[in-house]
């Protein structure tokens, strides 16, 4: 297998073909960390479309210049910005410099982004020798060039003075101190642009020598540090600065993992509470949606359709979205700040042994939330196998979708028995992170060889992290999900929705049925008209296609101590797996929507339910088989939408899938056989 | 697939014009110069790519795995694999 980690291509325009357009284009370059994005939100105003570059998860913005006030004569032109990603050389080998050279080029200059006219090099006034480096090639590319020094008030704090004028004279292009922070220099960037891309704009020359092509590095990085040095000037030396004095806890072999678990379980606990209210009202505002409807509709296919499929399937995709939104909030605060890639130093070492990158341990975290955003996050992974292998395993830990299964099999098990249900759900919380990282190690020996690349990692001045900014990632991330995921997710409801109502027993069917029923079963009354509906809603589900599949696939749960009913409530669960209960809750004749009292009575009926010849049908060892299998199951098609959106292929979905039914099988067989072999009760 | 493992007791390269010359994994914390590579080449490239080039000076932090140290004014971290790819002279001549 040999798939490479892309999305669908766009088609692309040559642009000799396009129309002349009036809009000129600028081009956002500069190092990753120096603040790039946060000038490009500043010049955009947060109006911007994120998109990739065609055939890759490279991520790349574009948004009209809104000039501030003073800046430009009015009627102001119309400016595209684009943003690229944050790279050190235009010469490089990573994906993100490739596609950056390649864009400059006019390889991948395309109708939405148009080669620039002019480049802005974005430096960062605190480490001015590293980050002028890309500014000589971007020189070289001889398009009108402006450098933005950034982070100038931060520098200034610290004691560095930039001189400008000194800087643009060196150079030979216009040089502006910026704060995308405050605002300040942000209009004198805005004319300075008006001015490279009107008529007279005076293109770059390259600085000093350029034909030594022998030792480029070494000659870019000597010019950019000599240049650096003579254009700035230390005021004062700040004593021990703060990033020298938290880097020596941070990163110590013994305070570092201590203060890693201290911020992971702070940030993951401040996610899953923060997120539980939204998502309970997003969840209500949805129930009640489909109540008023069906009140307004005529009962009928057409309510059934509407309520059951349409309403509950955005219900089913929107209730993601505060989850998605309040990860990628905190996780690039967390970026912003600088502390990710102390936590990726602290981890490293050891997700190494297993196959794992060290950068895989922010999205396995969060797949205890949720594995959706935990597959998105993985972005930051710049290796191919190593983030295919993450992506892989990520759906084993045990997301939120599981835990009203959880309950539902620990009132089973152990009734009444808090201590006891603790254990069980630490127990399954376990299992699935030992599987991860054992399959992790299984596929490092089988069809994902090699060892993870080796870190090679810019640690970050400690920062203040920009709200506007997480935001404004938040709200990207959130409307990727449903752009790219919504649709599929929506589309696979209504197949369940259609499934599991379809076909439908005939009137008289139902009641021969229903007959049958009353007089086999004596402990049925069917005393109320709650009672005749949901025997009749049992009698349908029973009726449906899932329900015969579930009957017909019976044979193969057997093994596992499933009856028929619990294997219908296994194939509804393919789509959600939190499906099962409201299923179980169908076929063991407890109504559709059960509430906190008939759940408790749920869990009654599902302890005490027996086969037609007196066997408890959830006996410990297929409570304990059901569980195992729904810790290790891919049941959740919204993660299977975006496993294919992110690896670019439904292979990987589909391997996916087959792994983990297949790990889930033999793990549920295995528990089963284990606790009869052993003679637990 | 990494080729340092194999190079533990190669000696040093008598072209080298410093005294000592040892491997980054091996340094202590202190003040080196980088005296050459010996990577596969993209990873050689990314490098340079970051301001680590022959007679660049940089401040080794923590002796750790990764190492950590100050190069051209920023902070880095690199596996213990990588680090032992660079070869470094201590900046004091001794």
């Amino acid at each position: 297998m040999n798939l490479p980690i892309v999305d669908s291509v766009e088609p692309q325009r040559p642009t000799a073909t396009l129309p002349s357009s009036p809009a000129k284009t600028i081009a956002l370059i500069g190092n990753p960390n120096v603040g790039k994005t946060s000038l490009f939100n500043r010049l955009t105003n947060l109006l911007a479309k994120t998109s990739n570059f065609a055939g890759t998860t490279i991520e790349r913005r574009v948004g009209s210049l809104r000039f501030s006030r003073s800046a430009g004569t009015p009627p102001q032109p119309q400016i595209r910005v684009v943003d690229l990603p944050g790279v050190y050389s235009l010469d490089g080998t990573t994906l993100e410099e490739t596609v950056t050279r390649e864009y400059l080029d006019g390889v991948r200059s395309d109708a939405k982004i148009p080669l620039p006219d002019a480049l802005v090099v974005v430096v960062d006034a605190t480490n001015l020798q590293r980050s002028l480096f890309i500014s000589r090639q971007a020189l070289e590319l001889g398009k009108p060039t402006i450098v933005a020094v950034n982070l100038h008030d931060v520098a200034a704090r610290r004691g560095i003075e930039i001189d400008c004028e000194g800087l643009s004279r060196e150079l030979g292009c216009p040089v502006v101190a910026v704060s995308a922070r405050s605002g300040t220099g942000i209009e004198q960037l805005e004319s300075l642009v008006l001015d490279a891309t009107g008529e007279s704009a005076a293109t770059a020359t390259v600085p000093e020598c350029s034909s030594c092509s022998a030792c480029p590095y070494a000659q870019g990085h000597q010019w950019a540090a000599s240049v650096a040095a003579g254009n700035s000037r230390r005021r004062f030396v700040a004593s021990a600065e703060w990033t020298d004095r938290l880097d020596r806890w941070m990163t110590n072999p013994w305070l570092g993992p201590v203060a890693f678990v201290a911020v992971m379980l702070f940030l993951f606990s401040l996610v899953f509470w923060l997120a539980q209210y939204p998502m309970e009202w997003l969840d209500g505002g949805f129930g009640g949606l489909a109540e008023v409807v069906g009140g307004v509709l005529p009962e009928g296919d057409l309510q059934s359709l509407v309520t059951d499929g349409v309403i509950a399937g955005l219900g089913g995709v929107l209730v993601f979205l505060p989850q998605i939104m309040i990860l990628f909030f905190v996780l690039t605060l967390l970026e912003d700040s600088g502390y990710l890639s102390r936590a990726v130093v602290v981890v490293d070492r050891w997700m190494r042994r297993v196959g794992l990158p060290g950068q895989a341990f922010v999205p396995l975290l969060t797949a205890h939330a949720c594995a959706i955003p935990a597959i998105m996050s993985t972005r930051t992974i710049a290796d191919r196998r190593d983030r295919l292998v993450s992506i892989m395993v990520i759906p084993l830990m045990t997301c939120s979708a599981r835990l009203p299964v959880y309950t539902m099999i620990a009132a089973m098990l152990f009734p009444q028995q808090a201590l006891y249900a603790g254990l069980m759900f630490a127990g399954a919380y376990f299992l699935g992170m030992i599987a991860a990282f054992l399959m992790a190690l299984v596929f490092k020996w089988s069809i994902l060889p090699g060892q993870p690349a080796p870190l090679i990692l810019d640690l970050p001045p400690y920062r203040m992290p920009s709200l506007v900014n997480a935001l404004r990632t938040a709200w990207d991330r959130g409307w990727a999900f449903i752009r790219d995921a919504g649709t599929i997710i929506l589309l696979i409801s209504l197949a369940i929705w259609a499934l599991s109502t379809y076909p439908k027993p005939s009137e008289d069917q139902l009641l021969s049925q229903m007959a049958a029923v009353q007089a086999s079963e004596s402990a049925v009354t069917l005393s109320s008209d709650a009672d005749i509906d949901r025997l009749r809603s049992q009698l349908q589900q029973e009726h449906s296609a899932l329900g015969r599949i579930g009957k017909v696939v019976q044979p193969v749960f057997a093994p596992l101590g499933f009856d028929w009913k619990t294997s219908v409530g296994v194939m509804a669960s393919f789509a959600a797996r939190e499906v099962v209960v409201s299923t179980l809750s169908i076929l063991y004749g407890m109504g559709e929507d059960p509430g906190d009292e008939e759940i408790a009575s749920l869990h009654t009926r599902l302890r005490t339910a027996t086969t037609a010849d007196g066997v408890r049908v959830f006996d410990t060892a297929t409570s304990v088989a059901l569980l195992v299998f729904f810790v290790l199951a891919m049941q959740c098609l919204p993660t299977q939408a975006v496993t294919k959106k992110e690896t670019g292929s439904w292979k990987w979905a589909a391997f996916q899938f087959g792994y983990m039914s297949v790990l889930a099988y033999v793990g549920a067989f295995a528990a089963r056989h284990l606790i009869l072999a052993l003679g637990i009760a | 697939m990494s080729p340092t493992s194999s190079l533990a007791s190669e000696p040093v390269s008598p072209s080298a014009p410093v005294v000592s010359s040892q491997r980054l994994s091996a340094a202590d914390c202190g003040q080196f110069q980088i005296t050459g590579f010996e990577l596969p080449s993209d990873q050689e490239h990314r490098l340079r790519t970051m301001g680590l080039y022959e007679g660049q000076s940089l401040e080794v932090l923590r002796r750790s795995d990764p190492v950590i140290f100050k190069v051209a004014g920023a902070r880095m971290a690199l596996a213990r694999a990588i680090a032992g790819g660079v070869h470094v002279a201590s900046a004091n001549g001794g």
